[in-house]
């Protein structure tokens, strides 16, 4: 039985990858903290890696057409290890939609609202993203291409206002940091922005036209890196040494415009368009949660789970971490690892069983 | 603030179990009542004052200080 009766178009697909990439531009934090002037570099070398590692997810959505990350597992690995692996992944997306709420928390706490205690925020956020869940995937992506275009518009008028402030010279000195910084940036680079589009394997089987997943997913993946590379370079470029000390090295940017005392406090232009990236990003990991749900326990319907997934999605956000600092601690030294196991572990060793039962026993295992 | 919470959960309860019920979905209700409960006792802890573990704080633990799979901060 079909949980998901919606449909979705190629194009739609190529503009949410972009928009849930760049739901985490804004917070690039975690690797400008590690390498510093040299952060476009790492940009581009993660781009360049998590290209392979969306090659296995496009291999396994060819392998496996018209099933859920969840249903190949089962498909693959059996009905018992599989739905180990699917529990796993759920725990993933819920985790990442927990941290990502409590991004928005902690921005809004820390910056725009210092006295409103961070539960007020989140049960609002969550709210917002729960109604979007609940009207289904179709409206969901419908939104991508309007979200896509307000941040390139906001990226760009930020642009044009800072041309004054850039100072080239902030490159430099560059490559002189040891070489496993790099290594660390690529893969912090490679697995937080770039990778977690492992999550679409959930959104994939509401295509449309199932030929073209190959091309969306590229496409979707050029959008968000040439974002994340243009804000990368203009953040550096604008405040120079001091990029690495602050926690949201785009909000403190924006902060700096100031054209003839006219045109400045523009920090709302990046509030609104953060709120819009994460409010996006959370609901697609909140809907891969609640599908995910539904589809391990062979369920009906998914959508009498959105509200307590909800209240599960905004009381781990407030567990998760103390402080703001344990949560970049975090980011920029255990989340790659964690988020590999997922991205590139799982799929690949998945990839491999369905290739060796491809080659030994002539089954094509997604017509099983 | 007990009163509010268990004002919200006897409000999702109100909507969602309703149309559980009218559909004969009973698989569905069965693992609707096991989430609900759960989350419930566990708000209910975390909001009269006892720490819960962060999830993602054991998964740290597992990889950082068990499996040492974790980049240093020079």
């Amino acid at each position: 039985m079909e949980l998901e009766k919606g449909k979705i178009s190629a194009t739609h697909l190529i503009f949410s990858i972009g928009c849930f990439i760049q739901g985490s531009t804004l917070l690039s934090a975690f690797v400008i903290s590690v390498t510093k002037q040299d952060t476009w570099f790492v940009v581009l070398t993660g781009f360049i890696i998590s290209m392979g590692t969306i090659g296995i997810y496009i291999a396994l959505a060819k392998m496996h057409p018209h099933k859920t990350i969840i249903q190949m597992f089962e498909a693959i690995f059996g009905t018992f290890i599989g739905k180990i692996f699917s529990i796993l992944y759920i725990f993933y997306f819920l985790s990442l939609a927990g941290l990502n709420s409590r991004d928005v928390g902690n921005f809004v706490v820390g910056y725009i609202m210092p006295e409103t205690p961070i539960i007020a925020l989140l049960i609002m956020f969550v709210f917002i993203c729960s109604w979007a869940v609940r009207s289904g995937i179709e409206t969901m992506v419908s939104y991508s291409f309007l979200f896509v275009v307000i941040s390139y518009i906001v990226i760009i008028f930020i642009f044009l206002l800072l041309i004054g402030e850039m100072n080239f010279n902030n490159f430099f000195p560059a490559f002189t940091l040891p070489a496993i910084k790099y290594v660390q940036g690529t893969h912090i680079v490679a697995a937080i922005p770039f990778s977690e589009i492992v999550v679409f394997l959930m959104i994939v089987p509401c295509l449309d036209n199932q030929k073209k997943v190959a091309e969306s997913f590229l496409a979707g993946l050029l959008i968000g890196g040439i974002t994340l590379l243009a804000v990368i370079i203009r953040d550096i470029a604008t405040l120079g040494n001091m990029i690495s000390f602050v926690t949201l090295p785009s909000y403190e940017t924006v902060k700096l415009i100031d054209i003839a005392h006219i045109i400045t406090r523009m920090e709302v232009l990046y509030a609104i368009e953060l709120l819009v990236l994460q409010f996006f990003k959370v609901s697609i990991l909140y809907y891969a949660t609640v599908l995910g749900i539904a589809q391990v326990f062979n369920l009906r319907s998914y959508k009498p789970y959105i509200l307590t997934v909800g209240i599960i999605i905004i009381s781990l956000s407030i567990v998760v971490f103390d402080s703001p600092m344990e949560n970049a601690f975090w980011g920029s030294t255990v989340a790659p690892v964690y988020s590999s196991i997922f991205q590139l572990l799982f799929p690949g060793v998945a990839l491999i069983t369905s290739l060796i039962r491809y080659i030994f026993k002539g089954i094509k295992v997604g017509q099983s | 603030m007990i009163f509010l919470l268990i004002s919200v959960f006897i409000f999702v309860a109100l909507y969602d179990i309703p149309d559980l019920i009218r559909k004969k979905y009973w698989r569905e209700l069965v693992v609707f009542s096991i989430l609900f409960l759960s989350i419930f006792g566990i708000v209910l802890l975390q909001f009269s004052g006892i720490t819960i573990p962060s999830p993602i704080k054991g998964v740290q633990y597992i990889l950082k200080d068990l499996l040492h799979l974790n980049y240093q901060i020079l």
